[in-house]
């Protein structure tokens, strides 16, 4: 009998050691997400620059660099942005005004400011110059899908938590984003795109983090199209720094009075 | 099944290297220095068939010239046979609040959502110099401004702005260095500009504007998303106004007239982008006597022309725009303007290859019809043309 018992309490010993990690709470996916917006965006009305070199199949097509002023919205915590061409030459001093789905588009030239959709922007170098101040957790509910080790944008390995994240909203670009962050730092890693018929669009590698208005962010993102692999878009962001952006920039009839600050 | 996990795998695998392949080109890329400025310099050179070769160089600068003064300016400057110049722009604004400035000088005031045809534009008949553009949005960028005091005034979800333009010369002239006003402030006008947020997505904008001899002209317009890759608008004005056959035969006689236009646009995941617009310009002959007077009144066409307002009442417009259809950094734009009424067609086609500072560009533009209607009348016969523009 006492045999037995022994016999039994041996069979237990790896259930005892598995227990106790079974007992750490899940972390909530909610916040995982919110804690990696935190790091991709401060938490206030600021500008940066952003730098987008263009490759076509190892080739450099072109580069484009825009100056974003991003305000936070009080109402839904999502950002606004006001986005300004500094080059190429062609089209420097465009502008591209971004409140949730409602975009407008001046051209200096023809003084024309014409509203575009969602998918027009997406023709654009514009839209990923911008995607990197949405903040994903309002926009999107998130599920932890798994904790496991992907490889990163500096080519290592790293502990991760995959994020599962499903819009509510039916005209959102990308209904269902893949994303893994760093399970300590919940330093964003990874992004995967896809389109609401399941078609990865595009994947995304947030590397090269440094030190800016005391958090290490991102400054580099490399973007890979999902129906053509070679087609590949260096995002660089440089000069974040607070910015005051009054209210009145953010509406159409201010584009055409706009000035560079 | 086993197949199925064997393509699957072999997929993952071949997108990682994908991916390790991007990261070590993302690795060795260089970012060009930039320095942002305040002028922007464009020098086009272009060969028209039949016609002459031409040049030109184009200047817009806008500058802070002291905290709350800014200064605006837009120049063309013709290269060839009689450098002729065109002074678009040249104001001064003043602006002591985020929510409030004044601009004087001579201005490009345009309003409407449309591509083409924008009843609410009141100044869309300012004129220009040198030849025109098919290209609409080129367009719009030759027109010359017109000199006015004007305030605007914005609030969170809305806008008014208020101007007033003085009468400063009776015709143009063709002086080369001219930077005639004569031209862009025939009239004395004013414009009242409002618009107020309605609703999320929803931001109206009514005018009202007048000029001397004339009773006020009301308008509004709209555009509103529709999905992720509709967007759809529309404008409308209307007011107590002479028709273009009683102003150009000078008959004092005023009715109510409308213009309205409806339009939409639809973008591609596949990079096409097609806009087509519906307009009705009610200042027009009936379509019954477009046969009979309009078309046999020289007087009559080129008082349409200078307004920049349609000979007939209805029209269709359409517009492609295609990026990247043959290589990496080109794109493609067609138009067609199409006459409801005589059938009449003005083709335009065009191909634009993107270099870094410079656009390669040619050009065709045909039109359709019996002899004597809407767009036979305006340009007979086909066009070729074909341009190189730098950007500096």
């Amino acid at each position: 009998m006492s045999e037995s018992l022994l016999l039994r309490a041996i069979l237990c010993l790896p259930l005892l050691a598995w227990l106790p990690a079974q007992a750490q709470p899940q972390p909530d996916a909610q916040q995982l997400l919110a804690a990696s917006d935190a790091i991709r965006n401060p938490g206030q009305s600021f500008a940066l620059d952003n730098t987008l070199i263009e490759y076509r199949d190892g080739r450099e097509l072109g580069q484009t660099r825009l100056r974003i002023y991003a305000r936070a919205d009080s109402h839904s915590g999502q950002f606004r942005n006001l986005i300004r061409f500094v080059a190429p030459a062609r089209d420097a001093g465009k502008l591209m005004l971004k409140d949730g789905n409602e975009l407008w588009f001046f051209d200096p030239q023809s003084k024309a400011s014409v509203r575009i959709s969602p998918q027009q922007r997406l023709l654009g170098q514009a839209a990923n110059g911008d995607v990197m101040t949405v903040n994903l957790a309002r926009d999107y509910q998130a599920t932890l899908a798994a904790e496991e080790t992907v490889q990163d944008g500096e080519r290592q390995p790293r502990r991760s938590y995959r994020l599962l994240l499903q819009s509510q909203d039916a005209q959102v670009l990308y209904p269902r984003i893949e994303y893994w962050l760093d399970a300590v730092t919940r330093q964003p890693l990874k992004a995967r795109f896809f389109s609401a018929s399941e078609r990865l669009l595009k994947t995304a590698y947030y590397r090269h983090y440094q030190l800016q208005l005391g958090v290490l962010r991102p400054s580099e993102t490399v973007i890979i199209d999902g129906l053509d692999p070679g087609w590949i878009t260096v995002m660089r962001s440089s000069g974040l720094a607070w910015r005051e952006v009054p209210e009145q920039w953010l509406q159409r009839d201010y584009l055409p009075r706009f000035t560079a600050q | 099944m086993r197949c199925v996990l064997l393509c699957s795998l072999l997929c993952s695998h071949v997108a990682l290297a994908d991916d390790l392949d991007a990261l070590a080109l993302a690795d060795r890329s260089v970012a060009d220095e930039v320095t942002a400025t305040a002028q922007r310099w464009q020098l086009q050179w272009q060969q028209d068939a039949p016609g002459p070769a031409s040049a030109s160089l184009q200047l817009q600068a806008e500058q802070v010239l002291a905290p709350a003064w800014r200064g605006v300016l837009a120049d063309r400057l013709a290269l060839n046979g009689a450098r002729d110049n065109a002074l678009q722009e040249a104001y001064l604004g003043w602006q002591p609040q985020a929510d409030w400035a004044l601009d004087l000088g001579r201005i490009n005031q345009r309003s409407g959502v449309a591509l083409d045809f924008n009843p609410t534009d009141f100044f869309r008949d300012a004129g220009q110099r040198g030849p025109l553009s098919a290209a609409p949005a080129r367009a719009r960028g030759q027109r010359l401004g017109v000199v006015m005091l004007r305030g605007q005034h914005w609030w969170q979800g809305g806008a008014m702005t208020l101007l007033y333009a003085p009468q400063l010369g009776d015709g143009p002239t063709t002086a080369p260095w001219s930077p005639d006003v004569g031209r862009s402030n025939r009239y004395q006008r004013w414009q009242w500009l409002y618009s107020r947020q309605l609703a999320a997505g929803v931001t109206p904008q009514w005018s009202l504007s007048g000029q001397t001899g004339q009773a006020p002209l009301a308008g509004v317009s709209l555009s509103v998303l529709a999905g992720n890759a509709w967007t759809l608008y529309g404008a409308a004005s209307g007011g107590r106004q002479p028709s273009l056959l009683d102003q150009a035969t000078q008959t004092a006689a005023s009715a109510w007239h409308s213009q309205w236009q409806l339009g939409g646009s639809f973008s591609s995941s596949r990079k096409l982008t097609l806009t087509v617009e519906y307009q009705y310009q009610g200042r027009a002959v009936a379509d019954s006597q477009w046969r009979t007077l309009g078309r046999a009144s020289a007087a009559y066409l080129q008082l349409a022309a200078q307004q920049q307002l349609s000979p007939t009442r209805r029209g269709l417009f359409v517009y492609l725009n295609w990026q990247d259809v043959l290589l990496p950094s080109s794109e493609f734009n067609a138009m067609l303007r199409h006459d409801v009424l005589d059938h009449s067609q003005l083709r335009w086609l065009e191909w634009r290859y993107h270099f870094r500072r410079a656009d390669l560009a040619l050009a065709g533009q045909q039109s359709r019809g019996d002899a004597g209607s809407h767009y036979r009348a305006m340009m007979p016969g086909n066009r070729w043309q074909w341009s190189v523009t730098t950007f500096f």
